[in-house]
């Protein structure tokens, strides 16, 4: 498979206010293949914001650090940041910062507009993002009367409409309810599938990292585990040290081969726990 | 007696212009002392317009909110001091950290109600060491801190109050596991040692079964439930329609009595999982 994102050796620094300079990524080396769909975790303040910045050229890394490159683009060449900024769409937490105008479809258009696209060009851009999150009846409703996952989906649609490669997602569903949540992370996953759309998703909550292909976990500004989710949260040990926790799901099946019961270790979801306890009850 | 009460509690938004909007609609509720109360509903369901309420910060369009007895709008000159008394941690507070350090920042309420600045100190520090926050970040600005730092500051800038009753509105939305952890334990032990109520807002239905006393369920701007744990969560198909959900273990063991695997009732938590298991295993083991 192709490599579409790959940091090498990568420092980065913030300054403090005695203009001395704090470590936040350290010697962090990196590579995500073009079409997969990658999760994020880690501890608050493990760095993972300060990545999904450095990835669209918003920050530049250290002096002496090793490059980043956004499908072979080096992001510390000026003369990349345009094209490394539309090739990197970055979707915050917060939908309500995110939206900047008052009806759906000018939202939408808002990002390519500002690149001089004509006229029929805008139009087919803000169909084709509506259907990708599946808000096409929302086209002409306010911003404001949405809810908060529908809010956030007009907001990753915003970003679609640039086109994008790759999709780097922080903490999309913090701020949402369950539905809300729901919605945005099925949005989220069908355009990796049926778009191949790179996917990068930063977030807290562990069942949504075991629904994705590759878990990244960080722990003060480095890669502690990289891996499918089964391998990553086969290891409790290694999950409690980088301040993280299980799925619940799996969790329980842990908790029950500590009780002794001979029970499918590899659970991530619910629908994999009602199995494997069934089938341990039926074997009994 | 309860100590927080709201009658016919009732808030409209933009009240006679277009976008005139009903956001709690006579709400009725009464919670005691040393009750842990979970809050949940869909967005906009009008959770943070109550809890907004109960220390006064908005004032209803009509209907009363009594603390302690009081109605509290009885003397609007003395709202303040019911500011002191009922703690709200803002749904991301973090929006609202402005001193130049952290350490300042948690201090902050402590000094408007006058205390000495010996007395600061102590409960700064007392509420830095329940939220776990390092020296090192008391000592930096707030504007420089991760998305789960900053929370920390906030909601221990309120407890340096010790208020008589504790609000969080969603206190655990973008924090790690850990800090969801530390949260959850404080909530328990600020009951705990204070007596005191603590009402927190959660889309989280695995905090709000292992914790809470009762369940308040807001609908579009209405009380839906407002019962124990148990009586809550049974009621699942009304809870998805309302756009929520159960906890991923009560949900395993509800799919699992569909199969024809009844396992028992009440599973909320882990721990009342691998109870209920074990228990039906031994009896196996005796009947088998
Ligand atoms: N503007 C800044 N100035 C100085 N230090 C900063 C700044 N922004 C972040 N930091 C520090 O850099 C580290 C990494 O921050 P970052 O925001 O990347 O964390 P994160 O993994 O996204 O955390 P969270 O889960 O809380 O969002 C933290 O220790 C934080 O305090
Ligand atoms: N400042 C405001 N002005 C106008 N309407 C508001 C305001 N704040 C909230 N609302 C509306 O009131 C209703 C309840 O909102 P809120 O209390 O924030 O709900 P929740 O906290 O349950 O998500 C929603 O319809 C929301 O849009
Ligand atoms: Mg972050
Ligand atoms: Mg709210």
């Amino acid at each position: 498979m192709e490599t579409i994102l790959s940091l090498q050796h990568v420092n980065y620094s913030y300054e403090d206010d005695n203009g001395e300079l704090i470590p936040v990524l350290k010697d962090f080396s990196l590579e995500i293949q073009r079409g997969s769909f990658v999760c994020v975790l880690g501890h608050n303040g493990s760095g993972k914001s300060t990545l999904a910045k450095l990835l669209n050229g918003l920050y530049q890394p250290d002096q002496d650090s090793g490059p980043i490159l956004v499908d072979g683009l080096n992001t510390r060449d000026e003369k990349n940041e345009l094209e490394v900024r539309r090739r990197v769409g970055l979707v915050f937490q917060n939908p309500d910062n995110q939206l900047v105008t008052t009806v759906v479809e000018e939202e939408i258009a808002f990002g390519p507009e500002n690149l001089g696209l004509p006229r029929d060009e805008l139009q087919k851009r803000v169909d084709e993002a509506l259907l990708a999150v599946d808000m096409q009846e929302y086209r002409n409703h306010a911003t404001y009367k949405l809810s908060g996952g529908q809010k956030q989906r007009i907001a990753i649609a915003g970003i679609l409409a640039m086109r994008p490669q790759i999709l780097i997602l922080d903490e999309p569903t913090a701020m949402l309810d369950p539905k809300g949540r729901e919605e945005v992370l099925s949005a989220v996953r069908r355009l990796n599938r049926e778009q191949g759309m790179t996917v990068i998703l930063i977030t807290h909550h562990m069942e949504e990292a075991a629904k994705t292909d590759r878990v990244i976990v960080m722990k003060n500004g480095q890669i502690t585990a990289d891996s499918t989710p089964q391998a990553v949260f086969s290891q409790p040990q290694l999950i409690r040290d980088a301040g993280l926790s299980l799925p619940q799901p799996t969790e329980l099946t842990h908790r029950l081969i500590q009780e002794g019961f001979p029970i499918d270790k590899e659970v991530l979801t619910v629908e994999q726990a009602v199995a494997a306890i069934s089938k341990m009850l039926k074997e009994k | 007696m309860a100590f927080i009460t709201t009658e016919q509690l009732t808030y409209i938004y933009g009240q006679s212009t277009p976008y005139e909007k009903t956001a709690l609609d006579h709400v009725n509720i009464s919670i005691e002392k040393g009750e842990i109360i979970g809050i949940m509903g869909h967005t906009g369901s009008g959770k943070s317009t109550l809890v907004q309420h109960f220390n006064g910060l908005i004032r209803p369009t009509s209907g009363r909110v009594l603390v302690d007895g009081v109605d509290i709008w009885e003397r609007p000159k003395e709202i303040r001091s019911v500011r002191f008394r009922v703690g709200l941690v803002f749904q991301y507070p973090e929006y609202q950290l402005f001193d130049e350090t952290c350490q300042k920042d948690i201090g902050y309420g402590p000094r408007n109600m006058g205390l000495s600045e010996q007395e600061i100190e102590e409960r700064v520090r007392e509420a830095a060491e329940r939220l776990e926050i390092p020296n090192e970040i008391l000592q930096k600005s707030p504007f420089d801190l991760s998305g789960g730092e900053k929370r920390r500051v906030a909601i221990a800038g309120v407890l340096a109050m010790r208020p008589d009753v504790l609000v969080l509105d969603e206190p655990t939305a973008g924090l790690d596991p850990q800090g969801r952890k530390t949260v959850m334990d404080l909530i328990e032990r600020y009951r705990c040692e204070t007596r005191a109520a603590v009402i927190f807002v959660s889309h989280s239905m695995e905090h709000i079964a292992s914790i809470a006393d009762r369940v308040l369920v807001m609908n579009q701007g209405k009380v839906e439930l407002f019962d124990t744990v148990p009586n809550v969560f049974s009621q699942y198909a009304r809870l998805k329609e309302l756009g929520l959900n159960i906890p991923a273990v009560t949900e395993i063991f509800l799919r699992l009595k569909e199969q024809g695997i009844d396992v028992g009732k009440g599973i909320y938590t882990v721990d009342d999982g691998v109870k209920a298991l074990s228990q039906l295993c031994q009896g196996r083991v005796h009947h088998g």
